[in-house]
């Protein structure tokens, strides 16, 4: 099982076997690239050639307290306090941390009688806390427009040179803004990687948590979660100013774009050259492909498969029907929210940009580290990207300019 | 002809002890010094051809057709290019903000770590070599964390530490979450599982003192601090010197604490040399550079231990 973040270390040197010629032959079971958005799509292939088995999802997505956000007297408290009406779901991360803050600290959830939280993070250094900062920086960050080029739908690197973009004014501002974010959760969550935050989350502690598919299915799970049946989801909150690349200034906007991400591993099979049988490797990799196992895997948290295929999602965007989920113990109103949520996701037409490129491992690293190093209150948010450009520029100079800039401008389709 | 079997035989009884060393240190350190100057790049060229199926038996599987099933073969050619790039990967080293972050914190863990199992270890043996109610019975569990497993510890203390309904939770202590608090936190498990291996050490040595020495010692000066300074201590140097080059190499290589407790954060404040190395090399796979990484770290630990076996040599005679 490889992270999609893989394929530039592992493609070009040879490690991986091309399955397309097995998806033909109609000797194993059938599934098919068609079934994913283009988004993920991107993600098993390299260079218009098939490596990977459809199994896992990624991608980040809202998580909220449905109840706690519909409550009237909250309602009513919080539009005295803020001035507006309590948006459900937020639309911008701006309202979204007016809402973090107005609940941090009120015992708002019944389940004990502590006071609770605002947004609950997973920021351990090691596991996947730049994630986050992945997902939330990218409406910051992207400038929007119709075409990807050197200004406009790129997050990482500049794709005329392989300069490093992640200490633009647009990154520094969202770095900024998950601090202020990360002061409406419990200050352990520093070193807190998924399972910690997640189950903060399902306790009924914290009104928001930003994740993965997990968290959502994990609800419907009685065992871990108090909160079935509450459990909303949308697609992330977009910021309300972005960065404009091109201009050099931020630009306030009052109806900014939805911005998706295939944020995470997307973890699925490859099969190694190394293998002494790739068709009997092939063959268990499509079995857990097909619809019955793959929504199955998906139904079920513990699995740690999440959805993200048209035979997952529900009719008419999908071909799974509401009874398949309800009929696996899932609330209606929960499911009904989360395929929507990634749907919707999966399907923007503005898209934080997939790094696969030789060495994408490292540069998450160097930047996971410098985040962490922030949100410990260490490093202000400025010097720890500026950190991170100056580190990956020496990355891209020891593995060649000239080739990571090739491989860039391939893995985000820039002409 | 007796001495040439003699020869023989030894010759026979030291080569396990020749090969091994040969191998598991010889070997990789030659190796990794050749690594660390070179540039190392693993491609696969790759063909494939269909094979005929064959079953246990040799015999071609056949298909529901009856025609000879075919399976792919999968030929490969490993080509790594060795690119000589001298002291490249050292110059690194000097201009590395994380080696000076790892150097530093592999520093203060040494320098604060150790001498306090030192000193706790001593204190504990003096305690434990007089009188004691159930001192059998106290001396055994104190050895216990000796037997723990490090990575297994640090997995332990990350539940005690839990800073959200932990057991020390109603401490309000940022055990994990701060910088500070999260390198303390990793001195303290080191120092709770390592003072016992000193305590026991220092005791087996305490002793070892004669009996008459202790008594005319304790004719000669009441105070207890007196029969400290300039009895007891005087003959307890070479082993504190041994237990104090024992620990010190065993710290310098702090790992397995950091990488259960914290993951070597928040940040890199507890990512000490060893853990850094650790993740250049199987992490971001610049197994040159990890080697350069890993050679400083023996250098360092090379100077450390002659000079405390100079010290050691002076303080026997």
């Amino acid at each position: 099982m490889v992270g999609a973040f893989w394929y530039g270390d592992i493609v070009p040197n040879g490690y991986a076997f091309p399955i397309d010629d097995f998806m033909t032959t109609g000797e194993y079971p059938q599934w098919s690239y068609d079934s994913m958005p283009q988004s993920l799509k991107t993600l098993h292939t390299w260079e218009g050639v098939g490596y990977g088995v459809l199994n896992d999802g990624d991608g980040q997505v809202l998580y909220y307290r449905r109840d706690a956000l519909a409550n009237p007297e909250w309602r009513a408290d919080f539009k005295k306090e803020y001035g507006y009406s309590m948006p459900v779901p937020p639309k911008t991360w701006q309202q979204m941390l007016d809402i973090s803050n107005y609940f941090n600290g009120k015992n708002w959830d019944s389940n004990d009688p502590d006071p609770d939280s605002g947004t609950v993070l997973h920021l351990k250094v090691g596991e996947q806390g730049h994630y986050h900062f992945q997902s939330l920086s990218a409406s910051f960050a992207i400038t929007p427009g119709p075409e990807l080029d050197q200004h406009h739908n790129v997050y990482w690197f500049d794709p005329t040179n392989m300069k490093p973009l992640i200490n633009s004014p647009g990154h520094v501002a969202a770095l900024e803004f998950l601090q202020e974010l990360h002061k409406t959760g419990p200050s352990a969550q520093v070193g807190w990687s998924l399972g910690e935050a997640w189950d903060y989350f399902l306790r009924g502690k914290s009104v928001f948590v930003f994740s993965w598919g997990d968290v959502g299915s994990l609800c419907q799970d009685t065992s871990r979660s108090k909160i079935q049946g509450v459990c909303a989801s949308s697609i992330l909150p977009s910021s309300d100013t972005y960065y404009d690349h091109k201009d050099k200034k931020f630009v306030k906007t009052t109806n900014p774009v939805k911005v998706g991400n295939t944020t995470g591993g997307s973890w699925h099979g490859v099969i190694s050259n190394y293998s002494a049988n790739p068709e009997a490797t092939y063959s268990l990799l499509s079995l857990m492909a097909i619809k019955p196992a793959s929504i199955w895997l998906a139904q079920n948290g513990w699995t740690g498969v999440d959805p993200g295929f048209t035979y997952q999602f529900l009719e008419p965007q999908g071909e799974a029907g509401l009874g398949e989920y309800l009929d696996a113990g899932w609330s209606e109103a929960d499911v009904k929210d989360y395929l929507k949520a990634y749907y919707e996701t999966f399907f923007a037409d503005t898209f934080l940009p997939y790094l696969r490129i030789p060495g994408s491992f490292e540069y998450w690293d160097i930047l996971d580290k410098n985040l962490s190093a922030t949100m410990s209150g260490e490093i202000s948010p400025k010097q720890a990207l500026d950190n991170t450009a100056k580190t990956w520029e020496q990355i891209t100079d020891r593995l060649g300019r000239d080739q990571q800039l090739g491989y860039y401008q391939s893995a985000i389709g820039y002409k | 002809m007796k001495t040439h079997r003699n020869t023989k035989a030894r010759f026979v009884f030291l080569l396990p002890a020749a090969v091994w060393v040969l191998t598991f240190t010889i070997f990789p350190l030659v190796y990794s010094l050749y690594l660390s100057v070179h540039k190392v790049e693993t491609k696969m060229n790759v063909s494939r051809e269909k094979v005929p199926m064959l079953d246990a038996s040799g015999n071609p599987v056949l298909d529901a057709k009856g025609n000879p099933r075919t399976k792919i073969k999968i030929n490969r050619e490993k080509i790594s290019t060795w690119t000589n790039i001298g002291f490249t990967n050292f110059k690194r080293l000097a201009e590395d903000p994380q080696v000076h972050s790892a150097i530093k914190v592999t520093s203060i863990f040494v320098l604060v770590a150790v001498p306090s199992q030192l000193v706790l270890g001593i204190l504990l043996a003096l305690l434990f070599n007089q009188r004691l109610w159930a001192r059998s019975f106290l001396r055994a569990v104190m050895l216990l964390p000796i037997f723990a497993t490090p990575l297994a510890v640090g997995y332990l203390f990350f539940t005690i530490f839990y800073e959200e309904g932990g057991p020390l939770g109603f401490l309000g202590v940022p055990f994990l979450s701060h910088p500070d608090w999260a390198l303390f936190s990793v001195i303290l498990v080191d120092i709770w599982q390592w003072t016992p291996f000193c305590f026991l050490v220092f005791l087996a040595a305490l002793q070892g003192i004669p009996n008459e020495l202790m008594e005319a010692a304790k004719m000669e000066s009441k105070s207890k601090w007196g029969l400290f300074a300039n009895i007891i201590f005087p003959m307890l140097t070479p082993t504190i010197v041994i237990v104090l080059l024992l620990r010190l190499a065993e710290a310098i290589k702090l790992f397995d604490i950091p990488f259960a407790l914290t993951g070597g954060g928040p940040g890199v404040a507890t990512q000490s040399m060893s853990f850094l190395a650790f993740r250049t090399g199987l992490r971001y796979f610049d197994l040159g550079y990890a080697s350069a990484m890993s050679y400083c770290l023996l250098i360092i630990v090379m100077i450390i231990v002659t000079l405390f076996f100079r010290k050691l040599r002076q303080s026997y005679a």
